[in-house]
């Protein structure tokens, strides 16, 4: 229906390639200066002698050596503990339970009266900032039973911050109360799209509701799911506001996360190419598990 | 799409005007080189000093500011380390820090990015102990100003309840053996939240029961860290903060804070009879847990119980003002810093100082056996560094919950310390 | 085709449900309920008993958002956190719709390689990359200024924006396209007459996401503004904390103040933010 353009090809298709070079060049300087060069940067400074922020000597793989060793990032000693074992901790504890909750909450609500209020009670802690996070649980967490509405609740005065064994638990509580939130807008909103006729038809053959869910529903919104691991895997793993506002990784370090370590290391004991392995550690650390997930979920779906 | 484009059009004037002025707000904090005032260039300062202790340093400041007509900014900082550490290595540090108990001084000093005060280095050691000097020293030359001084190994009390206060160690440990019977109460409390007060106990529980010289060999590297002396140290750290002692529980006490702490011992709901601190103690318990403490009466202190080797040992901190840039107008303040006169406002509001030629007449009680102390403890006690100060907290923290392990952490910890030894 | 549609569970009895329900709609939301009423309670009534007992003995006051706007001078935090977040968001959807349509729309060579490449920098966690970025902040004269946060935000939110708009932009129908270069429209003006008035549902999620991003944000914060009189509010009230004894109820206050606008954009732009959410998911 189109007639033959009146511009040449070739010159407009010039124009276009400039005018493209042109819109992306923003983007591409940005990206380049702020986050390709930093990850280089960063690579070297974990190799540099220092003291200080600068690229100074060269020592290899000293400082990965010493991580290696390092009882702060893993050691045996009365069980596994280090920032590393927390790292991981979080995604065997806090991933699951925020991806399940979130499951059992869509699952509830779904096509009830009350389901787009209780989505939104359950999205709303979703869109607070990890440090009012932290200060909201700071307060439900106080000791005294007068303030603290867990003490309160529990009628005691257990300090669970300052108890080695409940801190991590207490604080996977505070980030799963913010991120299951993604969960039950995810589910909830990918349990719509589970076609109504294949629910039917397996009725009709005589399934009862514990097989049309496991065989029907969680098949079919299998590639929400998979995102949502994914998505959230990596934002576990990367924990680091609220944990460092309840607790600073305390009591003595036995909430400290890679993230954290990563930033005493560079800003409190000033070590910044210490911490610039750390933070190497973790992102490949990060960037394996995404893969993982991500391979596992495609795998999933054929 | 108009829209788009009135947006874009309305926030670019925004972006270009920021970026002109350099983007800073209104009223920045100067870095140094800014605005002249009248009498030189402006100062900024960052300590450690909050509330109370902030108003103090100010009326020390007015006294420069009327004298000279220059103008000085200070921001108090929950942590002076973590807030320098990037302004250092952006290039923008403040003029003046002031290191609590010397947090950084090795590492900053390795650095290099610490100005010497060779332009004032005769007057210092006519009106300070060689020995801080020393502490503060690189090369020969002083690096470091040192402000208020407090005696590190004391034990606080309330004498109202506690007529006799534990002498020895094993006046301690007798003490809590009674603390339910007697007084019905819990015997230590512990202030776990804040780090840092894990080091200040484990420096007065090894002093108390080395002597000084003991510890600044241990810090120097002529001890190793898997020595006896460290785990009889260590271990009487996990013995202040063990269920039986110490108020709320190991965890409860790990989890408080330093008020938390100190409230535990006085205040109204106390539930504790002593607690570690510094001398300072005594200044923030009458600032911000009981201001109706009277000293000598309901609050006092003594060192920390002690074995023989470590009796009469005072270890003395200091809260040590370094130079990060060195302009007339930054120098001219040091040189008031450290100043009889200058130190002296601290000692108006019941501080105790370095300078030893201050007048200490007006101190009274608990602040006067302080500045007692100061003039015939021994001062200059070794630093730390930041990275081997924050492995040690971690591994107090760890044996404080499991006693049973001291031995094998300290054994695993000793080559790292060895290595970490001067920063 | 089945007239009724059934619920995911249906046979629980619908009171017993109902009850259920609202507990957990109650039982979910008391953090945040608690600390918002505990920066409306006076200091004394705060620290003595929980906030529970307000329904019991209200008390209120506004003393507590006074005390933590001037004397803790949280009112430049405040004025940094929107002075931070919503030039970045603008600049976000300018650089990333120009981007996102060249490696569409225009015939850049290579745009599919760098398409991917920069969708693939999602991986990158920011962390690894704040450190260095003060120290290249310094190179450009850039340390302590407004626009250098900017840049280091914009940058990093850049591989998402481009993901999500790339994938928008890619369902514009190939004809409206063709129609207008047929009309002898050049690049821009298919980008600003074609492609962007059919994607402002897109562009609307992206904002909101990137407003959230930026204004919530801490450890970017903590580690590139080294002046503390330009830090934003999420770090100026993580630094509150620690030290001798705070007033709890200011932090409160202080927490609120942080809520108050990603509530707002709760409220008003809910349905526009999950459906850029998922976008996101359904796309990938």
């Amino acid at each position: 229906m189109a007639a033959s353009p009146s511009v040449p090809r070739r010159k407009s298709r010039r124009q276009s390639a400039g005018a493209g070079a042109l819109l992306l060049a923003p983007a591409l300087i940005l990206v380049l200066l702020f986050l390709v060069v930093p990850v280089g940067y960063t690579i070297r400074l974990s190799m540099a002698k220092g003291p200080g922020f600068n690229l100074n000597g060269f020592v290899g793989l000293a400082n990965y050596q010493r991580l290696a060793i390092d009882p702060n990032f893993f050691s045996t000693v009365d069980g596994p503990s280090g920032a590393l074992v927390n790292s991981v901790l979080w995604m065997l504890l806090a991933l699951p339970a925020c991806i399940l909750i979130g499951l059992v909450v869509a699952l509830a609500a779904d096509k009830q009266k009350f389901e787009s209020i209780i989505r939104g009670a359950f999205f709303l802690p979703m869109v607070l900032s990890g440090t009012v996070l932290g200060i909201i649980w700071l307060f439900v967490y106080s000791p005294s039973p007068q303030l603290g509405l867990l003490n309160a609740a529990l009628r005691t005065d257990k300090s669970w911050l300052g108890d080695a064994a409940t801190v991590n638990p207490a604080l996977m509580a505070a980030w799963v109360w913010g991120a299951t939130g993604l969960s039950v807008v995810i589910i909830a909103a990918a349990l719509k799209g589970v076609s109504e006729d294949l629910i039917e038809a397996s009725r009709l053959d005589g399934a009862n509701r514990r097989q049309i869910f496991w065989y029907v529903t969680l098949p079919s919104i299998r590639l929400p799911l998979s995102f949502l691991l994914t998505t959230q895997l990596v934002q576990v793993l990367k924990v680091f506001d609220v944990v460092y506002v309840m607790t600073g990784g305390g009591p003595a370090g036995a909430s400290k996360t890679m993230a954290l370590m990563f930033y005493e290391q560079t800003f409190s004991s000033l070590k910044p190419q210490y911490g610039a392995a750390v933070v190497t550690v973790m992102s490949i650390v990060i960037v394996i598990a995404y893969l993982i997930a991500r391979q596992t979920g495609r795998d999933n779906q054929s | 799409m108009k829209k788009l484009g009135f947006a874009i059009i309305a926030v670019l004037p925004m972006l270009a005007m920021t970026a002109c002025s350099g983007g800073t707000a209104p009223t920045s904090a100067a870095s140094g080189s800014a605005a002249a005032s009248a009498g030189g260039a402006a100062v900024t300062i960052v300590g450690p000093w909050r509330s109370t202790e902030a108003d103090t340093f100010e009326k020390v400041l007015d006294g420069f500011r009327k004298k000279t007509g220059i103008t000085v900014t200070y921001s108090g900082v929950p942590d002076v380390v973590a807030a320098l550490t990037p302004r250092i290595s952006a290039g923008s540090p403040p003029d003046i820090a002031i290191l609590p108990t010397g947090n950084g001084f090795l590492d900053y000093s390795a650095q290099g990015v610490l100005k010497p005060l060779t332009f004032m280095q005769s007057e210092m050691t006519s009106d300070f102990d060689q020995a801080l000097i020393n502490q503060f020293s690189k090369d020969g030359k002083a690096y470091a100003i040192p402000t208020r001084a407090d005696m590190g190994n004391v034990l606080l009390y309330n004498p109202s309840v506690v007529k006799t206060p534990p002498a020895t160690w094993a006046d301690l440990v007798a003490l809590c053996g009674t603390a339910k019977a007697t007084y019905n109460k819990s015997c230590t409390a512990g202030m776990g939240k804040d780090v840092w007060p894990l080091y200040l106990i484990f420096q007065a529980s090894y002093i108390s029961t080395n002597g000084a010289d003991k510890y600044n060999d241990l810090l120097s590297g002529k001890i190793p860290f898997d020595d006896a002396s460290v785990s009889e140290a260590v271990k009487r750290v996990t013995m202040f903060y063990s269920n039986d002692w110490v108020a709320g529980g190991t965890s409860g006490a790990m989890g408080s804070g330093l008020v938390d702490g100190l409230s535990r011992v006085f205040g109204t709901s106390a539930d504790a009879l002593v607690a570690n601190a510094g001398s300072w103690g005594v200044g923030l318990v009458e600032g911000a847990v009981d201001k109706t403490a009277v000293e000598g009466k309901t609050i006092d202190f003594v060192q920390f119980p002690y074995d023989e080797a470590g009796k009469g040992a005072v270890v003395v901190n200091t809260d040590a003002a370094v130079l990060l840039t060195d302009n007339a107008s930054v120098q001219s303040l040091a040189k008031y810093l450290a100043s009889a006169e200058g130190q002296g406002l601290f000692v108006q509001s019941g501080y105790t100082v370095s300078n030893k030629t201050v007048d200490v007449s007006s101190l009274t009680g608990a602040k006067a056996k302080t500045a007692n102390f100061l003039k015939t403890g021994k001062l200059g006690a070794s630093l730390i560094s930041n990275d081997l100060k924050n492995q040690l907290q971690t591994l107090l923290g760890k044996a404080i919950n499991d006693p049973t392990k001291i031995d094998a952490l300290l054994k695993a910890f000793a080559p790292v310390a060895a290595a970490g030894i001067g920063g | 085709m089945s007239a009724a549609t059934q619920p995911a569970l249906a046979r629980v009895p619908k009171l017993f449900f109902s009850v259920v329900m609202i507990a957990m709609i109650i039982g979910w939301s008391l953090p945040w309920v608690g600390l918002t009423i505990t920066a409306f309670r006076p200091v004394n009534a705060a620290t003595g008993s929980g906030w529970w007992t307000v329904f019991g003995s209200p008390s209120f006051t506004l003393d507590n958002f006074a005390t933590a706007l001037n004397s803790q001078g949280l009112w430049r935090a405040v004025l940094n956190s929107l002075l931070i977040t919503v030039p970045t968001v603008l600049l976000v959807l300018v650089v990333s719709a120009a981007a996102a349509f060249a490696l569409i729309w225009t015939d850049l060579p290579g745009r599919k390689a760098i398409f991917a490449i920069l969708v693939g920098l999602l991986v990158v966690p920011p962390e690894i990359t704040l450190v260095p970025t003060l120290q290249i902040l310094k190179v450009l004269g850039l340390v302590n200024t407004y626009p250098g946060v900017w840049f280091s935000h914009v940058s990093s939110i850049m591989p998402f924006a481009v993901f999500l708009l790339g994938n928008f932009f890619g369902q514009v129908p190939r004809e409206l396209v063709e129609a207008a270069r047929v009309d002898g429209a050049g690049t821009f003006r298919v980008l600003l007459q074609v492609i962007l008035p059919l994607s402002w549902s897109a562009i609307a999620s992206l904002a909101i996401f990137d407003f959230l991003w930026v204004w919530n944000d801490l450890l970017r914060a903590l580690i590139i503004i080294p002046d503390p009189s330009l830090l934003p509010l999420t770090a100026t009230l993580a630094n509150l904390g620690g030290g001798y004894g705070e007033n709890i109820t200011v932090m409160a206050a202080g927490a609120v103040l942080l809520m108050v606008p990603p509530l707002m954009v709760f409220l008003f732009a809910q349905r526009a933010f999950i459906r850029g959410v998922l976008t996101g998911a359904v796309k990938s």
